[in-house]
């Protein structure tokens, strides 16, 4: 009788490709694993796409899956849970397919967790970038990346029109990171004898962290243009439009105010609604 | 457009380029400290001037409103810091 070293073991191999065959970065799923998808949107009518292929426990093929989120506008999370069974997960990837959101104003990540309710533990991350419809978070190839990593969205914001009397301000929204470029306004001044004096004004909601006159002192009955911009020095035609200084890097994270300071403001005084030129992130806390 | 029934200021809650703005009211400028020191709403400290005051420190409105989210996630993230008296649409 032959020694039981030469009898050839059973084989428990099942009729299935290898898994490193078939493509992909094979992770293996249980039936209680599920992906996560977790987004932050600052920009309207954005759709986001996560699509992708398993290849299931027993199967020869590989298939696909898809499915979309319609993320809210406020920069607040948006999730999607993806149960894709026994299986092995071997690629995915999230990418705008509705809405034209700039690099900056879409976020994705893609994680595992284990089960499907909204506190399902968090394992580990695939993957988590900027998304738009041309630039699209993918794994395995891609990487896990900051909501405030890389360049953010340039945009052109128009703030609150004050009443009569009242000061310009404009507060960074939850959830955004703001770096302004530069800042402009009209003040309309009443016929009120005085020499109005217009500060630029950044605050952390309560504490002033940088102030700036563009050092023209507005008189009676004028309408003047205030302008502000980074690393400019104060110049330009009193009566008309004057501008004054920003430091070269500004940035300011919510709650934090970009405002105007006005000495001698009157109350029949008018501030216009100032534009704001600026680059914004989401960030996700 | 919508008028702020705290401040009086007007905006648009969706911007140009379809994004939403959140309004937050801005504190009281020199005229309007002036008016509420005038009508005894505010008490300076003894001996400072409107001037002062309002050079030295940061008045906020009575009944502000923030239209800015508490959080961006969770209950947080549903609820805005402050109501204050409200905003209302504004005719076209």
């Amino acid at each position: 009788m032959a020694p039981d070293a030469l009898v050839p073991p059973p084989s428990f191999t099942l009729d299935i490709p290898a898994v490193a065959a078939i493509g992909g970065a094979p992770l293996y799923l249980t039936n209680d694993d599920a992906l996560l998808l977790t987004v932050f949107n600052g920009a309207a009518g954005v759709t986001v796409t996560i699509s992708g292929r398993t290849l299931a426990f027993g199967a020869k093929h590989p298939t696909t899956f898809k499915r979309t989120l319609t993320p809210a506008t406020n920069r607040t999370a948006s999730t999607l849970n993806l149960n894709l069974g026994d299986g092995w997960l071997l690629n995915c990837q999230v990418v705008v397919t509705a809405g034209t959101p700039l690099v900056g104003q879409t976020w994705a990540r893609v994680s595992l967790v284990r089960g499907l309710t909204s506190i399902a533990d968090e394992h580990f991350v695939l993957v988590s970038d900027t998304v738009t419809q041309n630039k699209a978070a993918a794994w395995p190839s891609g990487a896990v990346k900051g909501t405030i990593d890389g360049a953010g969205a340039i945009r052109s914001v128009t703030g609150t029109d004050p009443a009569a009397g009242s000061e310009c301000s404009d507060t960074v929204p939850a959830g955004a990171r703001w770096r302004l470029h530069a800042w402009t306004v009209s003040l309309v001044t009443s016929a009120v004898v005085a020499n109005r004096s217009v500060g630029l004004t950044i605050d952390d909601g309560a504490n002033i962290l940088f102030q700036n006159s563009d050092g023209f002192s507005q008189t009676a009955s004028l309408t003047v243009r205030h302008c502000f911009g980074e690393a400019l020095g104060n110049f330009g035609n009193p009566g008309v439009s004057v501008v004054g200084m920003l430091p070269g890097v500004m940035l300011l994270i919510a709650g934090w105010r970009i405002r105007t300071v006005t000495q001698a403001i009157d109350a029949g005084d008018n501030f216009g609604a100032p534009q704001l030129l600026i680059e914004e992130w989401n960030e996700a806390p | 457009m919508l008028k702020c029934q705290s401040c009086g200021a007007t905006y648009e809650p969706i911007q140009r380029d379809g994004s939403q703005y959140f309004h937050a009211c801005a504190p009281l400028s020199r005229s309007e400290l002036k008016a509420a020191v005038a009508a005894g709403k505010i008490k300076l400290p003894k001996g400072e001037t409107v001037d002062d005051a309002h050079a030295r420190r940061t008045y906020e409105r009575p009944n502000k409103r923030d239209e800015n989210l508490k959080a961006t996630r969770g209950k947080g993230a549903t609820e805005i810091k402050a109501e204050g008296a409200g905003a209302v649409e504004l005719e076209p």
